[in-house]
Order: structure tokens, then C-alpha cells, then sequence
């Protein structure tokens, strides 16, 4: 038996350890994928109920669930973020709409001004979800992300359809410190905000995560307790999604969506001046 | 020893000694910290008690089974390797699997790799006993850390939530029942009271395991 503490055995035997393990670990990240992905996307579609407040945070809900409220009260739609005008149903599916690839694709996408919440490029179509209620538009839930203290945020916020009232919030992936920043996806802290403005008289975005506490939601709109101990994180917060409400993201589609007064009908709203979107 | 004892006193001992008499976390005082971080509810202890089980017996028996021809200077490292495989396997199985629960453990099911429990029997037991023994002595400690982290589990998901698995069995206050929830049930702090009680009762029970210095 060779000498087991010469150096070309010791490399020979970590190289030999070495190669095992890659190939196991391989093996099970390739097999698991599929899996993974639909799970990832079974609960980003969660979440949509979650902000819409459709089911809670405590209930048990599998696939045959979330599909059941797309099927009938939850309707997928693209925004064209430079209009605010919503596109053709039939010319792409928007729950297949992939918008973190949209969005790293430079054909699908466009330069964002300088911002604060670390957003390079905006896709030219975003997803929104129209949640019905007796035929007619009830809320919409837009996506929101950028920066975060340790990585990109992504989550959730459902509007009322005065086009300014908070109904829900949620953040479903994120990787903030838990128990400090990693409070935005505590269902407690995202209570907080629901019944608040996200547009000040002028149509400002002007929602604002404070230090400390706010007032209740009627006499304070426009402010939302901050997170002890998670300042980066709570000014991120703030950044971001002043950033989806500003002209730049959702602004222009909510102003729209504001005046329908839950008239605008998603089944029917055509967009008009849609020829630079061919190239979708 | 003869052929007969495949299943001999050795390997009875292995697989029953940690659960009781040689408690990873009672009498070894080990995996102390993912003890108080994943017992707040009882469906998060099964899952952590699966993945470390799993992952101390087959990373025993891999272990066991490279023993002799591993090179002692890069022992450790060996036994490291093949840990991080298999947690990494867990994880990405828990992913597929149980999806809403693999965010909630978050960086606590990768953290078993840094387990005292799976690298102290990788070193301590597998490098000089058979693969069979091994895997026994894996299951055994897997248990050990498994039933101590599911009982309490079960005394914070209970006291804390008034629930257990998720099932309500002390109807709340808040939701027209009669239970006070005991919030600091549902903080880290209560996991190392009861945890440190249960180690206290252990030695009490059992003088002999109390160290003399």
C-alpha cells in the first residue's frame, strides 16, 4: 500500500474527495431544478394573494389554491411602464413574463435615471395584477425591488382603486439580517402599512419609512414606522418604492388607474400607442 | 469477535447510548445554537432533526468507509468535504420539497454543517469504527439531537402559539379562547431556558455525569 502521507498520495486522494463531491452535489442541483423553479414561482404568486389580502399569512396554500384565484378573481396583465397604458392581453402572457429577465435584457429593457434604490435598468413591461371583485376592479398589485442592505428586495403592494390607498403589502425574497432588516417580511410590519397614501395632493410618491413610530393611518398616510436597528434597510424601503410609484415605474399606469375608479377593465383596456412595443 | 454479531453490543451501544445516557445536546453539550434558533415550532425541529439526522449518518458512513486510506494531515478537511456535500444536497431536496418551510429554516439548515454534532462523530466516532456501526452511531446521535429539540419545540409552539404542528390545542385569547400566549416562548432566550433546565435535570437525575474539578 502506498505510503499514505506522501504528497502525491495526499493530492491524489483530495483530488479523488474532491471530484465525488462535485459530481453528487451537481448531480442533485440539476435533478432538483425543475422543482425548485416551480416552487419559487408558486409562492411569488402567493404573495400576489398575500398583498391583495386574499388569503393570510397562517393559511395553507398549494398550487390547485393559487390557481383557483387566477383562474377567476385575479387577472395577470403587462404594464407598459413609458405609457401607463396596459398592452394587449393576447400578445404575451403575463404570468409566464419573466421581469428579472426582462429587465437584464437590454432589448427589453431601458436605462434607469440615477436613483437611490440601485436601479440600473427598468423593463419596458412590468407585471400587474387586477383583482376583481363583483365584475369590477378592486385593487391592483404591482412588483416592487431594488437594493436592499445586503441584496436586491422583491416583493409585492396591492393599491386600492382610488390609485393612491395601500390594501397590502409583501416582500417574499430577500436576504436582509434576520430579526433587524429581515423585519420587512414579518406579515406584522407590513400591516403597517396598509390604509396609507402612496401619493401625497400634488401626486407625489411621497410614502416615507421613518425613525420610530408613525401615526395611525389617517392622520399620518404618508409615513410608516421604521425598523429598530435596520436604518439601511427602512431608507432602502423608502427608495424603492418611491421609485415604482414615480413616473419611471408604475406612476404613470396608477395615475390611469386612479381616475377609472375601479372602472378600468382589464379585459378590454387597449393599449393605444403601442407600436415601439413591437419589438415585445 | 465472532461472525455472528453483526448486530453485536457495539453497535447496540451506538445507536442507543446518544439518545439517552450520551445526549448530543443533554450530557455532549453540542449544537447548542441551532437548538434555540429551530424550535420555536414543532414542524421546523422534524425538519432539522431529518437533516441532521440524515446528514450525520451518511456523512458517518462515508467517513467510515474512506478511513483507511485517508491521509491523517488532511483528515479533517476530508470530513468537512463530505459534510457540506450532503448539507448542500439536503438543502437543495428541502427546496424542491418544502419550499415555504426552507426559507423559514434560512441559513440555519446550511449551518449544520458547522454542527459540532455531525463533524465531533465524523472525527470522534466514524475514523475507527466499520461503516455499519457508523451509520448506527449517525442515526443514534441524529435521534438524540432530534428529541430533544422536538420536545422543546413542542413547549414553545404549545406555550408560545397555543398550537401544536400548527393544530390549535389551547385556543387563544385573541381568537375567543382562554390562553394567554406566553410570548417569550416564542424568543430565543425560552429556548436556552428550557434546554439549560433539561441539561440541570439531566445531571441531577444522573450525579455521575457531572464533571469534577
Amino acid at each position: 500500500m502506498a505510503d499514505r502521507e506522501s504528497p502525491r498520495y495526499v493530492i491524489l486522494f483530495a483530488t479523488a474527495v474532491c471530484v465525488a463531491c462535485a459530481f453528487v452535489v451537481s448531480v442533485a442541483a440539476v435533478l432538483l431544478q425543475p422543482a425548485q423553479k416551480a416552487n419559487a414561482r408558486l409562492y411569488m404568486e402567493k404573495n400576489v394573494l398575500l398583498a391583495a389580502g386574499l388569503v393570510k399569512p397562517t393559511d395553507k396554500v398549494g398550487a390547485k389554491e393559487v390557481e383557483a384565484f387566477f383562474q377567476k378573481d385575479v387577472k395577470a396583465r403587462l404594464v407598459d411602464l413609458l405609457t401607463g397604458e396596459l398592452l394587449l392581453e393576447d400578445k404575451r402572457d403575463a404570468r409566464s413574463y419573466d421581469q428579472r429577465a426582462a429587465r437584464a435584457d437590454p432589448g427589453a429593457s431601458h436605462a434607469a435615471p440615477p436613483n437611490g434604490a440601485g436601479i440600473g435598468r427598468i423593463p419596458d413591461l412590468a407585471v400587474a395584477y387586477f383583482v376583481m371583485k363583483d365584475g369590477k376592479v378592486d385593487q391592483v398589485v404591482i412588483a416592487l425591488e431594488g437594493l436592499g442592505m445586503w441584496g436586491t428586495v422583491y416583493g409585492f403592494m396591492a393599491i386600492d382603486k382610488d390609485g393612491r390607498t395601500i390594501r397590502g403589502l409583501t416582500y417574499y425574497d430577500q436576504k436582509e439580517t434576520p430579526g433587524l432588516g429581515g423585519e420587512i417580511a414579518n406579515p406584522q410590519w407590513q400591516a403597517l402599512w396598509v390604509g396609507r397614501h402612496v401619493y401625497d395632493g400634488e401626486g407625489l410618491p411621497k410614502i416615507t419609512v421613518v425613525k420610530g413610530a408613525a401615526g395611525p393611518p389617517d392622520k399620518d398616510p404618508l409615513r410608516v414606522d421604521g425598523m429598530s436597528g435596520a436604518t439601511i434597510t427602512s431608507n432602502a424601503i423608502t427608495r424603492l418604492t418611491q421609485f415604482w410609484l414615480s413616473d419611471f415605474g408604475y406612476g404613470k399606469f396608477l395615475k390611469r388607474y386612479g381616475k377609472g375608479g375601479g372602472h378600468m377593465n382589464p379585459l378590454v383596456e387597449v393599449a393605444e400607442g403601442d407600436a415601439h412595443l413591437q419589438h415585445a | 469477535m465472532s461472525a455472528t454479531t453483526i448486530f453485536g453490543k457495539n453497535e447496540r451501544k451506538a445507536l442507543i447510548g446518544p439518545i439517552l445516557t450520551n445526549n448530543p445536546i443533554g450530557v455532549q453539550v453540542l449544537g447548542i445554537c441551532s437548538a434555540l434558533a429551530v424550535t420555536t415550532r414543532v414542524d421546523k425541529a422534524l425538519v432539522m432533526t431529518a437533516g441532521v439526522l440524515l446528514v450525520t449518518m451518511l456523512a458517518n458512513v462515508a467517513v467510515s468507509l474512506v478511513r483507511n486510506h485517508t491521509p491523517g494531515s488532511i483528515r479533517i478537511i476530508v470530513q468537512l468535504a463530505i459534510i457540506a456535500s450532503l448539507v448542500i444536497v439536503f438543502d437543495q431536496v428541502l427546496k424542491a420539497t418544502l419550499y415555504e418551510l426552507s426559507l423559514e429554516l434560512s441559513v440555519f439548515v446550511g449551518l449544520i454543517i458547522t454542527n459540532c454534532i455531525v463533524m465531533g462523530r465524523a472525527e470522534g466516532y466514524a475514523m475507527q469504527n466499520p461503516p455499519l456501526a457508523s451509520a448506527l452511531d449517525g442515526i443514534g446521535n441524529g435521534l438524540g439531537y432530534g428529541i430533544v429539540l422536538i420536545a422543546t419545540a413542542f413547549l414553545r409552539e404549545l406555550l408560545g402559539a397555543g398550537k401544536v404542528l400548527g393544530f390549535t390545542i389551547l385556543p387563544l385569547v385573541k381568537d375567543g379562547g382562554w390562553y394567554v400566549p406566553n410570548g417569550l416562548m416564542l424568543l430565543a432566550p425560552s429556548g436556552l431556558f428550557i434546554i439549560a433546565g433539561l441539561i440541570w435535570l439531566l445531571r441531577t437525575v444522573k450525579p455521575e455525569l457531572q464533571e469534577k474539578d
